[in-house]
C-alpha cells in the first residue's frame, strides 16, 4: 500500500456527433494505489464507465477523442504508449470484468477456449499447460465440476456461472489491475451475495488492485477501500469508504446516500434530490450539479470548483468548501 | 403531492412529433433529399410537358420522322413522326402512374393482411402466411406470361399482376412489426387500459407500422418501374401506341437503332436509371430516418 | 381509514403454468410454472410488497390478477367479485378500477402520441370525459399531480428522461381513477437519485387517492419503506408473508433470512462483523422445479424431509405466515 499503481491527471474524453460535444470524461484526476479497490459510484451519464475505458483506449475514436490528460500506469501513459504495448497490457495487467456476461462472452467459444487464449498469448503457455490452468482458474472462482465446465458454451451456465466464468478469464494473467464495471448489477441479490463474496477472497488472494464501477451505494460500500464519486463527467468528491458514509461532504453524495431507503431505520419520506440527471448534451455553466443543489450558490453556476483537499485526504470538489478562493496547489 | 421536486431543468424543446423528428434526420440526409427533388422535378414534368406541348403524342407526321432532336423536335421523332419529347413525359405518366398504382394497391392487400395475421394470430395467421408463400413461389414471370397471355396485357390486367405478385412482401414486413410492436409495453398497457382492440389496431400498432410500409412503398416504386420495363421487352407489358418507358426503350432492339438512332432508347432509358436510382436512394434514406436506433 | 377485515382484492391457489412446447408438432412436453398455487389477501388502502429474484414469478403474478395473462387455475376476486368469471362487458369496467405501472419507462409508453393522448386515451375509452379538450384539460390536470407542467402534455415521449417517463406512467394509470394498482418494478429502472422521487410519488398517490397497491421489487429496502405487508416469493410460491415489521426483523423461512443477509447495508464498518449468509448454488429453472420443498436445493438447513414432502404453509404468529419444515417444528 502506497506506491499508486495508477495515477490519472485531468482526464478529457469527449464525443463529437452533429449535435454537439459530449464531456463525458471532463477533467478527471484520481489515483489507485498498489493493492486496494477504488470504487466509482455515480448514475447514468456520469463518465464511470468511459472513464474505465479510456484506461487501456477502449473508447471508440469516432466519435470519441482522448482530448487531454496523462494516465500513467506503472510508469507509462497510457494514452501515449503504441498500439502493440497496449495490446500487451489489456488483458495482461490491465483486465476487465463487465455487467453483461452474456455479451462479453463469446457465445460460439467453449469456456476454456476463451480463458486459455489470455494464458497462450500473454503468458506464453502451451495449449494443453493453458487448458490445465483453465481448469485451476475456474477451481479459484468456485465453479462446481471445472473439469465440464471448461468444455461447455457460455449459454449452458448461469448468470452468476458466466460472472464467475469472466472474473476467472480476468485473473488468469494475474493483472495488477482489475476493473470491474457493474459485474454485479444483472445479478440477482443472492448471487451478487455469492459473487461479491468470491471477489473479496479473491482479493486477499491475488494482490491486484481493483476499481470497482456501480451505481449501487450498498455494493460500494461492501466492496471498497476509497471511493470516488462523479456525476456529469467530473469528480465531485473522493474518500475512504469509512468517511464518505459516515461524513459525506458533497450535497449529491449526501442526497444520494439519503435517496436510497435505509433498510435500518424507520422514514415516512425520502429525502429526495429534485431535477433530473443531466443531459450530457446540454450541461449548465459551472457546477454541473447546481440546478439540482439545495446549497447552491452563485458562483456554482459560473464556475466549476476546484478540488480541494481537506485534512484527512477527504478530496472534494464543491465550493462550500472552496470559500470562493482559488488555491494553487 | 408536492410539484417542486421536479423543477424541469432540462432546455423547452420545439415540439417534436415522431414524424417531425424522422423528417429533421431525412433532411440532413443530402443525397436522399438530392433524389427526393430530381423525382418531383420529373414528377411535374410528367405532369407538365404534355399539357404544354404544341404536339400530341399521337401526331404522325411522315414527313418529320426519324429526326435527330432540333429546336422544333427537342428530341427528335421516332419512324413515324411522332415528337419524342412529349412522348417521353407521357410515358412518364404511365410508368410512374403504373408504379403507384401497383404500389398502392400492394400496401393496401398486404398491410390489411399482414394486420390480420399479426394482430390475432392462430389460424388466421397461419392461412395468411400460406397464401402468401404460395403467391411468393410462383416463379414471376411465368405468371405474368400466363396472366397476360389469358386476359391481355390493359394497363389494369398489369396492375392487377404485379399487385398480386408483390402484396405478400408487404404483409410479411407488416406482420413482423405487429408481432414485435405487439410485445411492447404500451400495448399491454393499453390492454391494462380497456382499450378497444379497433383503436389498439388503427391508433398504437398501425401508425407504427406506416413508417415501414412507406419504406418497403418507396422502394417498390423502383421495382415495379424495373419490372414494366422486363415486360415491356419481352412484348407483354402496355402495348403501343400508349407510351411507357418500358416500351419506348425497346425500341433499342435492333443494332442499327442502337447505333444511329439514340434518341430514340437513351432518353427513356436515362429516366428509368434516375427514377429508379431515385426512388431507391429515396427508400434507404428514409428507413435509415426511422430507424429507432439511432435515437438516444 | 378501511373496514376490518374488508379485502379488496383476495386471490386463491392462483396457478399460472406456460407450456413448454418442442417436436415438429409442438406438442407441450412441460409446463414452466411460474405461478404455482399463490393466495392472499390485499386490505382496502394497504400496500403489500412482494419480493423475489428471478423466476419467482412475481411478474407473472401481477399480470395474471390483472388478466392481462389468462390463468391456468384459482380465483382472484375484486370486492368480492370473482375477476376471472367477468365477461367483456364487466372486465371492461373493471379495467378501470385494476392498473398496472410496469418497469420499463421507454418501452412503456407510445412513441407516436403526445403526452395528454397517453394519459388521457383511456378517459375517452371508458367515458368518464366526453370530448377531446375535456379529456386534454384533464389529462394536464393529472400530469400536474404526477409532477409535470401543462406545458409538457403536447410534448412526446422522447422528449423525457426516465422518471419524467415513468411519471407519465403514473399519471396514466391514475387517470381512469383505479382503486388498485401493480407496481411492477415500477422504480427498478431508474437512476437511484430519481427512485427516490417516483417512490415519494407513488406513496403521496397512495395517500391522497386512498389507493391499494401491489407492489413487485426485487430490492427489499424499497419494498420495506413503502409496504404494509410483505410477501417472499420462491420459484412461484409465497414462502413467507407477514406484516413488514415481522418479515425484516424476524424473518422466518431461510430464504427471506439468506435474502435479507445478502443486501449490501451501507454501514461499511459492518462489513467485517457481520456473518453473511450466502447460499450455494443458482436459482433453479421453474421449468423444473426440486421435488419437496422447492428450497431445499440452496437451503443451509435441510433435512431428508425437505427433500420429499412439501411444507405446509402455516400462520405461525397472527398474520406471519410461513412455509418451511424447520418453521413448522417438523425436525
Amino acid at each position: 500500500m502506497g506506491k499508486k499503481l495508477l495515477e490519472v491527471e485531468n482526464l478529457k474524453t469527449y464525443f463529437y456527433s452533429d449535435r454537439g460535444i459530449v464531456k463525458a470524461v471532463d477533467d478527471v484526476s484520481f489515483y489507485v494505489n498498489e493493492g486496494e479497490t477504488l470504487g466509482i459510484v455515480g448514475e447514468s451519464g456520469c463518465g464511470k464507465s468511459i472513464t474505465c475505458m479510456s484506461l487501456v483506449r477502449l473508447v471508440e475514436t469516432p466519435p470519441g477523442k482522448y482530448v487531454g490528460g496523462e494516465i500513467i500506469f506503472n510508469g507509462e501513459d497510457m494514452l501515449k504508449v503504441s498500439e502493440a504495448r497496449l495490446r500487451q497490457i489489456r488483458g495482461n495487467d490491465i483486465s476487465f470484468i463487465f455487467q453483461e456476461p452474456m455479451t462479453s462472452l463469446n457465445p460460439i467459444f467453449k469456456i476454456g477456449k476463451q480463458i486459455s487464449e489470455a494464458l497462450m498469448l500473454h503468458r506464453g503457455m502451451s495449449k494443453t499447460e493453458a487448458y490445465k490452468e483453465s481448469i485451476r482458474m475456474l477451481e479459484l472462482v468456485k465453479i462446481p465440476n471445472p473439469e465440464r465446465v471448461v468444455d461447455d458454451y457460455p449459454f449452458a451456465l448461469s448468470g452468476g456461472m458466466r460472472q464467475r466464468a469472466m472474473i476467472a478469464m480476468a485473473l488468469a494473467c494475474e493483472p495488477m489491475l482489475l476493473v470491474a464495471d457493474e459485474p454485479t448489477t444483472a445479478l440477482d441479490v443472492t448471487i451478487q451475495a455469492q459473487v461479491l463474496d468470491l471477489m473479496n477472497e479473491l482479493k486477499k488472494k491475488i494482490n491486484a488492485s481493483i476499481i470497482f464501477i456501480t451505481h449501487d451505494l450498498g455494493v460500494i460500500s461492501e466492496m471498497s477501500d476509497r471511493v470516488m464519486v462523479m456525476y456529469a463527467g467530473k469528480v465531485v468528491e473522493v474518500a475512504s469508504v469509512f468517511d464518505i458514509f459516515k461524513n459525506p461532504k458533497h450535497p449529491y453524495t449526501v442526497g444520494l446516500i439519503g435517496s436510497k431507503p435505509d433498510m435500518t431505520t424507520e422514514s415516512t419520506r425520502l429525502h429526495v434530490i429534485p431535477g433530473n440527471v443531466p443531459d450530457l448534451n446540454n450541461l449548465p455553466e459551472g457546477c454541473p450539479f447546481s440546478p439540482r443543489c439545495h446549497k447552491v450558490m452563485d458562483v456554482c453556476r459560473k464556475e466549476f470548483p476546484e478540488e480541494k483537499i481537506l485534512e484527512d485526504g477527504h478530496r472534494i470538489s464543491c465550493w462550500l468548501y472552496n470559500d470562493g478562493r482559488k488555491e494553487v496547489q | 403531492m408536492t410539484k417542486s421536486e421536479t423543477k424541469n431543468t432540462a432546455k423547452v424543446y420545439k415540439n417534436q412529433s415522431y414524424w417531425g423528428e424522422v423528417l429533421l434526420r431525412l433532411r440532413k440526409n443530402k443525397m436522399a433529399m438530392l433524389s427526393l427533388y430530381l423525382l418531383i422535378i420529373i414528377i411535374l414534368l410528367c405532369a407538365v410537358i404534355p399539357m404544354i406541348s404544341p404536339y400530341s403524342i399521337e401526331t404522325t407526321n411522315m414527313k418529320n420522322r426519324e429526326q435527330k432532336p432540333n429546336s422544333e423536335h427537342l428530341l427528335g421523332t421516332d419512324k413515324i413522326g411522332r415528337d419524342l419529347f412529349v412522348r417521353l413525359f407521357y410515358a412518364g405518366r404511365i410508368s410512374l402512374g403504373l408504379a403507384l398504382a401497383v404500389v398502392f394497391f400492394e400496401c393496401l392487400i398486404g398491410v390489411i393482411l399482414g394486420s390480420l395475421s399479426g394482430f390475432y394470430g392462430g389460424i388466421i395467421d397461419a392461412v395468411i402466411m400460406r397464401l402468401a408463400e404460395i403467391f411468393l413461389s410462383f416463379p414471376f414471370m411465368m405468371f405474368c406470361i400466363t396472366v397476360v397471355a389469358v386476359f391481355g396485357n390493359s394497363i389494369p390486367t398489369l396492375i392487377f399482376v404485379l399487385a398480386l405478385l408483390s402484396w405478400p412482401s408487404i404483409a410479411r414486413i407488416v406482420r413482423g412489426q405487429i408481432l414485435t410492436l405487439r410485445e411492447m409495453e404500451y400495448m399491454e398497457a393499453c390492454e391494462a387500459l380497456g382499450i378497444s382492440d379497433a383503436r389498439r389496431i388503427f391508433k398504437h400498432l398501425l401508425p407504427n407500422v406506416l413508417a415501414y410500409v412507406i419504406v418497403y412503398a418507396t422502394l417498390g416504386m423502383a421495382n415495379v418501374i424495373l419490372t414494366e420495363t422486363s415486360l415491356s421487352f419481352l412484348g407483354l407489358g402496355v402495348s403501343p401506341p400508349t407510351p411507357t418507358w418500358g416500351n419506348m426503350i425497346q425500341e433499342a432492339r435492333n443494332m442499327l437503332i442502337i447505333q444511329h438512332k439514340w434518341w430514340y432508347w437513351i432518353p427513356p432509358g436515362i429516366c428509368i436509371f434516375i427514377s429508379v436510382m431515385c426512388f431507391n436512394i429515396l427508400g434507404d434514406g428514409m428507413r435509415d430516418a426511422i430507424d429507432p436506433k439511432m435515437k438516444r | 381509514m378501511s373496514a376490518q377485515g374488508e379485502y379488496l382484492i383476495t386471490v386463491k391457489d392462483l396457478k399460472k403454468y406456460f407450456p413448454i412446447k418442442a417436436g415438429v408438432i409442438k406438442r407441450a412436453v412441460g409446463n414452466v410454472k411460474a405461478v404455482d398455487g399463490v393466495s392472499f389477501n390485499i386490505k382496502k388502502g394497504q400496500v403489500l410488497g412482494i419480493v423475489g429474484e428471478s423466476g419467482c414469478g412475481k411478474s407473472t403474478l401481477g399480470r395474471t390478477i390483472l388478466r392481462l395473462l389468462k390463468p391456468t387455475e384459482g380465483k382472484v376476486s375484486y370486492e368480492g367479485k370473482d375477476v376471472f368469471a367477468m365477461n367483456q362487458q364487466e372486465m371492461n369496467k373493471m379495467r378501470t378500477k385494476m392498473q398496472i405501472i410496469f418497469q420499463d419507462p421507454y418501452s412503456s409508453l407510445n412513441p407516436r402520441l403526445p403526452v395528454y393522448e397517453i394519459v388521457g386515451e383511456a378517459m375517452l375509452q371508458h367515458k368518464i370525459v366526453k370530448t377531446k379538450r375535456e379529456m386534454k384539460e384533464k389529462a394536464i390536470e393529472v400530469i400536474g399531480k404526477c409532477g409535470l407542467f401543462p406545458e409538457q402534455a403536447d410534448r412526446y415521449p422522447h422528449q423525457f428522461s426516465g422518471g419524467q417517463r415513468q411519471r407519465i406512467c403514473i399519471a396514466r394509470a391514475l387517470a381512469v381513477n383505479p382503486d388498485f394498482v401493480v407496481c411492477d418494478e415500477a422504480v427498478s429502472a431508474l437512476d437511484v437519485s430519481i427512485q427516490s422521487q417516483i417512490i415519494n410519488l407513488l406513496k403521496d398517490a397512495q395517500e391522497d387517492f386512498g389507493l391499494t397497491y401491489m407492489f413487485i421489487s426485487h430490492d427489499l429496502s424499497v419494498v420495506k419503506f413503502i409496504s404494509d405487508e410483505v410477501a417472499v416469493m420462491y420459484l412461484g410460491q409465497i414462502v413467507e408473508k407477514g406484516l413488514k415489521k415481522q418479515i425484516f426483523s424476524n424473518p422466518l423461512h431461510p430464504y427471506t433470512e439468506a435474502l435479507l443477509s445478502a443486501a449490501p447495508s451501507f454501514d461499511p464498518t459492518l462489513r467485517q462483523n457481520e456473518k453473511r449468509i450466502i447460499l450455494q448454488g443458482d436459482i433453479p429453472s421453474p421449468a423444473n422445479p426440486p421435488k419437496g420443498c422447492r428450497f431445499h436445493t440452496r437451503c443451509p438447513y435441510v433435512h431428508d424431509v425437505c427433500r420429499e414432502e412439501i411444507p405446509e404453509y402455516r400462520e405461525i404468529k397472527t398474520g406471519h405466515f410461513a412455509m418451511c419444515h424447520k418453521v413448522n417444528g417438523v425436525f
